[in-house]
Order: structure tokens, then C-alpha cells, then sequence
């Protein structure tokens, strides 16, 4: 397959990496304004929330608690939005992405890997049971979406003969990966909520633990983590729009603004539907996530390779 | 050899191979156990660099990600139930110093030995133009049967580790005769069953 | 610097508000949930969370000394407002706005203090208000007692456990005598009783028969979905409540006892809400709230609108097979009481949504006594914990006058 020209070789790597940074901030506001207009139910207005909120986060004082893990806790807070902004590097804009490689799809899920410990620190750093309470529910959920989430994700590269965004997208010119992996794709945006401990899979920042993993964060840190949380949230629908939804592909309108619609419904449709219902409890996703989720993405996985064999996807 | 590589690449793998020293010793030398376990991730990220500036990247990738999730499992297993949270009870990681020492010494000097006196091949091939797609054909062809062996032992002894270490079985969860519709649980799980 | 200041204005013009509800302020609270949310200001979830800490009533000794641990914990710029009465509330919040945006920018310009939290705020704390001013000094003294860890020889706890509740992280959380540990896979721990001025974790053996550690933790009397003044004293592995006793904090005054011409609908959408809350449905719980402040309005269509609303909220709610599934099979209580406690918590859930639905007749769930619930708590998680007792109706007149002392 011939090789996509990356973002960076041809814009430079600096104006690309600050383009793909602000996207990054696009997406993650997107996503905090729906989420705002859902929660306080309607109201255009609530779109500019996200914005004063983190206006009033940066001029709040930092807090902090006694005897914290300081140098764990500030570096885990770091790390989300990092991390975050880090997974958008392979996430096609326009068409291209950041960075390529021979392994896109693995190294998004690294940076979502890798948010575990970031989150983990988060939680174990101030020193506050309900704080490490909500590292450990993320950790346990995690163990839940990541094996389901790496199958889904391989369900792609299967079907693409490929792990590099470019090509996934070049393989959809046909069908979209959305008709022959359904499960791929609900499984896929259900683990993004999961790993932006977001709506439904939201029990690391529960209520019932006073927000759990960012109970004892002010100011700017309370900014970074949940600018990582929503820009993860955005990354993925992004990525799931060209994993699945065909990327830009569409008639009449250019493919960035297929892209951008695209992705917008897939955020709307994700907060809306998660924001129907309850928290969902680690202890019960868990025991779900293993006997049910993993069988039947590995299915879904099988589905497609025999699909592949038969000659169905024009690979 | 190295004469293939750019400056830029063995500047960033003295660098990193630095690091990666730096956060194995910090694993002995810190009082927390989750600073024990994250230098040790430091160590391993750093590594993963290392493949990285080789132009490995499926191979850097996998390394930072199995090793993030393990040693996050790690965390849980090992910090889980230690109530202490941000690591306020001190510890160490250093036990039978000199016993440990000695050892540490003499692996140092039987891989060092190995490693400058073993006749090693030199670079005959020309690198892959995909070096993702030539793991993924040597483990799914030619190394096979020996991946296969090691992925079925692997799942054998998690499958195992878990039996041996549960004290509860099914006589517990669905009685003496195996006769209760609801197993009996200290949680319920997700399953109506 | 004018602009900045409108930015500051236009930036805190939504903040983020604590409430804390002294005995008897139902209805107060319900009348300050319904502006605030009018105008579109979040409930906090914590102290780090907040802008604007709203005591209503009057509290008792103990929980204004908890208040004021918390209110130590608030980051700047905060205001503290306390509410006797709820007819300047318009009045009131316009001047929190007013404070909050005016507070000088050197308070906050370097971020992170590291005494801050843990030795009380710093003086300028101290600018506006009368509150402020009074409160600093009362609280200086009582959080340095925390700290130098006194509070262990005899104050145990009560005067921290706003601390604890919110904060979690500071002394109490950590009340444990000794540091156990000797069975950590090995690693040799220095023993030394206490680090940092907290004591550790002991040892105790779980429910699986592992020796694991065990801390002593306090939670309450404030926290979201949570009734304030109610404390949670437990020890906690991991996060599974081994030992648990429930108690109220100022139980002796039980003379300011909720009304009992509380509408019996408008209680119920009060306590789905905060349990929606705490099940983390936050769209559930802000139309369980709307519909409970409309029920308060004279106008016919306004009531009837309401009506409607409660409906809807308790049918959906009642049919929701996510809140089903999630909540199912936790917290069973004994029986013995017919109308009351019995069930799981599902079930609750399901007789708060008939009585707020307005079915006639219905006997609206009597008050749990707190043993009976703190017996339920005990190997639970902590999740459920929080489920469990924001399922039941508490009553504070029913409390034990003497604050049980936590097993160990």
C-alpha cells in the first residue's frame, strides 16, 4: 500500500503538532459543551460552560493535602492530558495523521494503556480514601474494557490488513467497517467512556466517593485531568469515525467536513446515550465484561477474519 | 552495527538506556512502594524508547503497553490492600543485602563477559521495509509453534495461580450438591444467573 | 485590569456551590436547590470542588466544627455565606457573586501552598466578610490540634470528621492505633507507629480469611446525596466496609427534628434525588429535583406541570433496568418493620418512586433506625454503602444519643 504522507512531513512537525494540539482542545470542548448542555437539560448557553469553567480553574488555588505522594500525584495529573493529546497523533485530520506507523492502532491503545497509571497516581497520590478509592474502581474497570477494547481494535487490523490509520481508511472506500463490525464499534465507544471515566463507566469519579479520583484536585490540576478526560473522549469518537464510520468518505461535501459531522454526531449520540443511564457498577461490568464481551468480541473477530478470507473486504 | 545508525539515534539510545539504568536503581533506592513500582515503569518506558529510536515501533509499543498494564496490575496486587495511601509507610525493596549483592555482581559479570566475547552475526540483511509486518509473519509462521506453547503455558498458569489462590470453590458458591440456582456470592456480579 | 476583572466576574459567575443543611432546613435547602438550580449553579462534590459553602440553620457544636475543617479546605477565591432565613436568598447569592469576583488576585497568585491545607488557611483568608473573619480564628486553632495529632488522646474524630468526609485524607482518616503490616509479601516495613504525624494501616483478617490491612475512616457528616450530620464510622479494606457504625453528629439537640408537615412527595422526589446522586445519574437526579421544587408552587398549571414531571422522573426511574441491574440485591433489610426497610435497595427506590408519584394512601417509608442500617453496611462496598443509606429515610429524632463507638 503506498505510504500516506504524514501531517507532519507536510506541514513540518511544529505547525502540525500545534494543529493536532488544537484540534485536541476542539475536541475535548465539543465534547465538555454536549455533555453540559445534556446534564443541565437544553440551553445553548451551556456550550460556553466549558470555557468559564476552565478560566475560573486557572485563576483557583492549587490545593493540596498532608503528606501527599506529591512528585506521583503532580505527575499523574500531567500525564492525562498528555497522554490525551498524545493518542490524537494518530487520529487522521483531513486525512492525514501526525504521525504514522506500521502500528497506529497499538499505539493508541499504549496511550490508553498508559493512562492507567496516570489515573492510578491520581488517585493514590493526595493521600485520601476516596481518592485511591476511585484509582482502584478505574483499575478494576480497566481490566474489564482493555482485553474487549484490544479485540475490537484488532477486529479493524483484520479487516484492514493493516494497523496504520491510513490504510484503515483506505480500506473503507468500499464499506464502511461499521456494516461487518458492529460489535467492534459499540465495544470500542463503550470502552472510550470507560477510559475517560465518563457517564455510565464513571464510577472512579462517583458521587458516592465525592468525585472519587478528582476529589482533592483545584485549580489547574482539576483542569488538566478533566481537559484529559474529555479530550480522550473526543479523541475516540474521532478515531472511532475513522475506524469505522469511513472516515471523510461521503458524497457531495469534502472529506474534513464529513469528518468534523461525522465525529460531532458520534459525540452528541455517545453523550446523549450516556448520560440515560446510572452509573454502572464496577462489580457488575466486570463479571459482563469477561464471560460476555470477550466471547463475543472474539467472535466478532472471527466473523471478520472469515470475511477477509472470502474475499470480502477489497484488501 | 552502529556505523547504520544517525547520531540523533545513538544520542537518544545512550540517553534512554541511561534512564532505563537510572530507574532500575531508583526501584532499590526509593521508600514507597508505589515509587518502587513506577520507576520500575520508568525503567521499562524507557526501554520502550530505546526500540522506538530502532525504528521498532509495533515492538516499543506493545513494550510500553504490556508493561504499563502490568505494572498497574502490580500495583493493585501488591498496594491494593495496603491501606496507607501515598506510600506514608516506608519501605525497601532490598532484602539479604550482601546475598543480593553477590548475585547482582556475578550476573553483571557473566553478561558482560557474554556479551564481549560472544562471536555475535553482524548485519547482513537490509533492514524490512516493515519490521511490524515481518514480526507478525515470523510469530504466525515460522515461530509459530513455539509462541503457541508459550501463550498456552502462560494462560495455564494464570488459570492456575487463580485456582490455587481462591480459597472459595463451587461447593462453596452452589452448596454441597452443586444445587443452588444463585451462587453464593460475598458481591454479586452482572450475570442474572 | 478592568478586563481582567470582568474576566474574573464573568469566570466565577457560575460557582460551584457546597451545601450544608443544619438540622430542620429542609425546606430551606430544597428553596436554595431549586435558585441555585435556576440560575444554573453545580452542586459540589467536594471541598476542592468548591467556590461558595452554604450553611443553612444553624448548626450544633460539632458540625460547625466540621464546617469549618471543610471550609479550610476550600481553595481560593471562595465565599462563605451562612443562611438563617431563605428570603434574601436572590439578595444574598447576588452579593456571593459580588465578594467572589472582587476578592484581590494576591491571594491565589502562588498556586500550590503547601501548609495551606494541612495547618488551616492562610490569613488572607480574611477579606470580606465578617465570616470569614470569625471563623478563621476558631478554626486556626482547632485544625492545628488535629494536625500535632492531639485530637487522638481524646477528642477522637468528631472534630475532624468534616475533614474526613470530604477531605479523607488528613488525621482521622488515618485514626488507626499501631501500623501493622508485618505480612507485606516480605518487604520490610519500618515500624514507627505513626509517619508524617498519621498513624497507619493495622492488620486484619478479610472476608476471604487473608490478612490484609485494615484502616479506621470517618465518613460524613458532609457529602453529597448524603445526610449531613450523619457520620459513618468504619474500617475499611480495600473498599469493603468491615465494621461499620452509623450516628449522628450533635444527637443530643434531637428537638430539631425535620417538620412532619413535610410534603410527603416532595420528600420522596428529595430522597430519589439524592439517591439518583449517588447512583451517579445526574439527569435523573436534577428532574427529581425540578419536579420536587415545582410541587412547591401555588399556581395550578405550575402544579400541574409538576405532577407530571414527578411522574415521569418516577417511571422512569421505576422502569429503568440499568438502575435495576446496578442497584439489585444490595443492602436487604430485615422485615420485621412491614412497610419499612424491607426489601433491597431496588426495592426502595421503587416505593420512593410510588409515593412521588402521588399514589393515594401510601404510607410513606418509615424512618430506619441506624443500627439496622449500619448492620447492613458492614462487608459492603463502599459504593453500595453510600446506596444503601441514601435508600433509606433517616430520622434524626430516632438517633442514638450517644455516638457508637466504631468496632475495631
Amino acid at each position: 500500500m503506498p505510504e500516506a504522507e504524514t501531517a507532519a512531513a507536510a506541514w513540518g512537525v511544529l505547525p502540525a503538532a500545534l494543529l493536532v494540539t488544537g484540534v485536541a482542545l476542539g475536541l475535548g470542548w465539543l465534547v465538555a459543551a454536549v455533555d453540559r448542555v445534556v446534564l443541565s437539560g437544553g440551553g445553548g448557553a451551556a456550550v460556553l460552560e466549558p470555557v468559564r469553567s476552565s478560566v475560573r480553574l486557572l485563576t483557583e488555588q492549587r490545593r493540596t493535602t498532608l503528606a501527599p505522594d506529591r512528585l506521583l500525584w503532580r505527575s499523574g495529573i500531567a500525564a492525562v492530558p498528555v497522554l490525551a493529546v498524545l493518542s490524537m497523533a494518530v487520529v487522521p485530520i483531513g486525512g492525514r495523521t501526525l504521525w504514522s506507523s506500521s502500528a497506529d492502532l497499538v499505539w493508541f491503545n499504549a496511550m490508553e494503556a498508559l493512562l492507567w497509571a496516570a489515573v492510578w497516581l491520581v488517585g493514590w497520590g493526595p493521600n485520601a480514601i476516596h481518592a485511591l478509592t476511585g484509582g482502584y474502581r478505574f483499575l478494576a474497570q480497566g481490566l474489564a474494557y482493555e482485553l474487549p477494547l484490544m479485540f475490537s481494535l484488532i477486529t479493524v487490523g483484520v479487516g484492514a490488513g493493516s494497523l496504520r490509520t491510513a490504510d484503515i481508511l483506505s480500506a473503507q472506500a468500499g464499506l464502511w467497517f461499521v456494516v461487518s463490525m458492529p460489535v467492534a464499534f459499540v465495544v470500542f465507544l463503550a470502552s472510550a467512556a470507560a477510559f475517560a471515566f465518563w457517564g455510565p463507566f464513571g464510577a472512579p469519579t462517583g458521587a458516592d466517593i465525592a468525585g472519587g479520583v478528582t476529589s482533592e484536585l483545584s485549580g489547574v490540576d482539576r483542569l488538566l485531568v478533566e481537559a484529559g478526560r474529555v479530550i480522550f473522549l473526543g479523541a475516540t469518537a474521532a478515531m472511532a469515525v475513522a475506524l469505522f464510520l469511513g472516515g471523510g468518505s461521503g458524497p457531495w461535501l469534502p472529506g474534513p467536513v464529513w469528518q468534523l459531522l461525522k465525529t460531532v454526531a458520534v459525540v452528541v449520540a455517545l453523550v446523549w446515550a450516556g448520560r440515560r443511564l446510572p452509573v454502572l457498577r464496577p462489580d457488575r461490568v466486570v463479571e459482563v465484561a469477561w464471560t460476555v464481551l470477550i466471547p463475543v468480541t472474539l467472535v466478532q473477530a472471527l466473523v471478520v477474519a472469515v470475511l477477509l478470507l472470502s474475499g470480502f473486504y477489497a484488501v | 552495527m552502529l556505523t547504520d545508525l544517525s547520531g540523533w539515534t545513538i544520542a537518544a539510545v545512550v540517553v534512554l538506556g541511561v534512564l532505563s539504568v537510572a530507574g532500575g536503581i531508583a526501584v532499590f533506592v526509593v521508600d514507597s512502594m508505589a515509587r518502587a513500582t513506577f520507576a520500575l515503569l520508568a525503567s521499562f518506558l524507557a526501554v520502550a524508547g530505546v526500540l522506538l529510536a530502532f525504528d521498532l515501533v509495533y515492538l516499543a509499543v506493545v513494550t510500553a503497553l504490556m508493561m504499563t498494564i502490568e505494572m498497574a496490575i502490580m500495583a493493585v496486587f501488591m498496594i491494593m490492600f495496603m491501606m496507607n495511601p501515598a506510600g506514608l509507610m516506608p519501605m525497601t525493596m532490598v532484602h539479604n543485602a550482601r546475598g543480593s549483592a553477590l548475585t547482582g555482581a556475578v550476573a553483571f559479570v557473566v553478561l558482560v563477559v557474554g556479551i564481549w566475547t560472544v562471536d555475535w552475526p553482524i548485519g547482513r540483511t537490509e533492514r524490512p521495509e516493515d519490521s511490524t509486518r515481518q514480526l507478525g509473519e515470523a510469530i504466525m509462521g515460522s515461530h509459530m509453534l513455539v509462541m503457541l506453547m508459550i501463550g498456552i503455558g502462560l494462560f495455564a498458569t494464570i488459570l492456575a495461580g487463580t485456582v490455587l489462590a481462591t480459597a472459595r470453590g463451587r461447593y462453596d458458591r452452589f452448596g454441597a450438591d452443586l444445587a443452588a440456582k444463585r451462587p453464593d456470592d460475598p458481591i454479586p456480579g452482572g450475570l442474572p444467573r | 485590569m478592568d478586563l481582567s476583572r470582568r474576566l474574573r466576574a464573568w469566570a466565577l459567575a457560575r460557582p460551584r456551590v457546597l451545601i450544608v443543611d443544619a438540622p430542620g432546613t429542609v425546606e430551606r435547602r430544597w428553596a436554595v436547590e431549586a435558585e441555585l438550580d435556576r440560575r444554573g449553579w453545580p452542586l459540589a462534590m467536594s471541598p476542592a470542588d468548591t467556590d461558595v459553602l452554604l450553611v443553612l440553620g444553624t448548626p450544633g457544636p460539632q458540625l460547625a466544627l466540621a464546617i469549618d475543617v471543610l471550609w479550610s479546605q476550600v481553595a481560593q477565591p471562595r465565599h462563605r455565606v451562612d443562611l438563617r432565613a431563605t428570603t434574601d436568598l436572590h439578595h444574598r447569592l447576588e452579593e456571593t457573586l459580588h465578594a467572589l469576583g472582587a476578592a484581590t488576585p494576591k491571594e491565589h497568585v502562588d498556586g500550590a501552598l503547601p501548609a495551606r491545607a494541612g495547618a488551616g488557611h492562610s490569613p488572607e483568608g480574611t477579606d470580606d466578610s465578617t465570616h470569614e473573619g470569625m471563623e478563621h480564628s476558631r478554626h486556626e486553632g482547632m485544625d492545628h490540634s488535629g494536625h500535632e495529632g492531639m485530637d487522638r488522646a481524646g477528642m477522637a474524630g468528631m472534630d475532624h470528621s468534616g475533614h474526613e468526609g470530604m477531605d479523607h485524607s488528613r488525621q482521622e482518616g488515618m485514626d488507626h492505633t499501631a501500623m501493622g503490616g508485618g505480612g507485606h509479601a516480605g518487604h520490610h516495613m519500618h515500624h514507627g507507629g505513626e509517619v508524617a504525624g498519621l498513624p497507619m494501616a493495622e492488620t486484619a483478617p478479610d472476608r476471604d480469611g487473608l490478612a490484609l490491612d485494615v484502616l479506621r475512616v470517618s465518613i460524613g457528616p458532609v457529602l453529597p446525596g448524603w445526610p449531613t450530620g450523619l457520620l459513618l464510622r468504619a474500617d475499611l479494606q480495600g473498599d469493603v466496609l468491615t465494621g461499620a457504625g452509623l450516628s449522628w453528629v450533635d444527637a443530643t439537640d434531637d428537638g430539631s427534628s425535620p417538620p412532619a408537615d413535610v410534603h410527603p412527595q416532595r420528600a420522596a422526589l428529595d430522597q430519589l434525588a439524592s439517591l439518583l446522586l449517588v447512583a451517579g445519574w445526574p439527569t435523573a437526579a436534577r428532574d427529581a429535583r425540578c419536579a420536587r421544587d415545582g410541587l412547591a408552587s401555588t399556581g395550578q398549571s405550575e402544579l400541574a406541570t409538576a405532577r407530571r414531571r414527578a411522574a415521569r422522573v418516577a417511571r422512569r426511574v421505576r422502569r429503568s433496568r440499568a438502575l435495576a441491574w446496578t442497584v439489585r440485591g444490595a443492602g436487604h433489610l430485615p422485615s420485621e418493620r412491614g412497610s419499612a426497610g424491607d426489601g433491597d435497595v431496588l426495592d426502595r427506590v421503587r416505593r420512593w418512586c410510588d409515593v412521588a408519584l402521588g399514589a393515594d394512601g401510601h404510607v410513606p417509608a418509615s424512618p430506619a433506625s441506624l443500627d439496622e442500617v449500619a448492620a447492613v453496611l458492614e462487608g459492603t462496598e463502599l459504593g453500595t454503602a453510600r446506596l444503601i443509606v441514601a435508600s433509606v429515610a433517616l430520622d434524626r429524632s430516632a438517633a442514638n444519643t450517644e455516638p457508637e463507638e466504631a468496632r475495631a
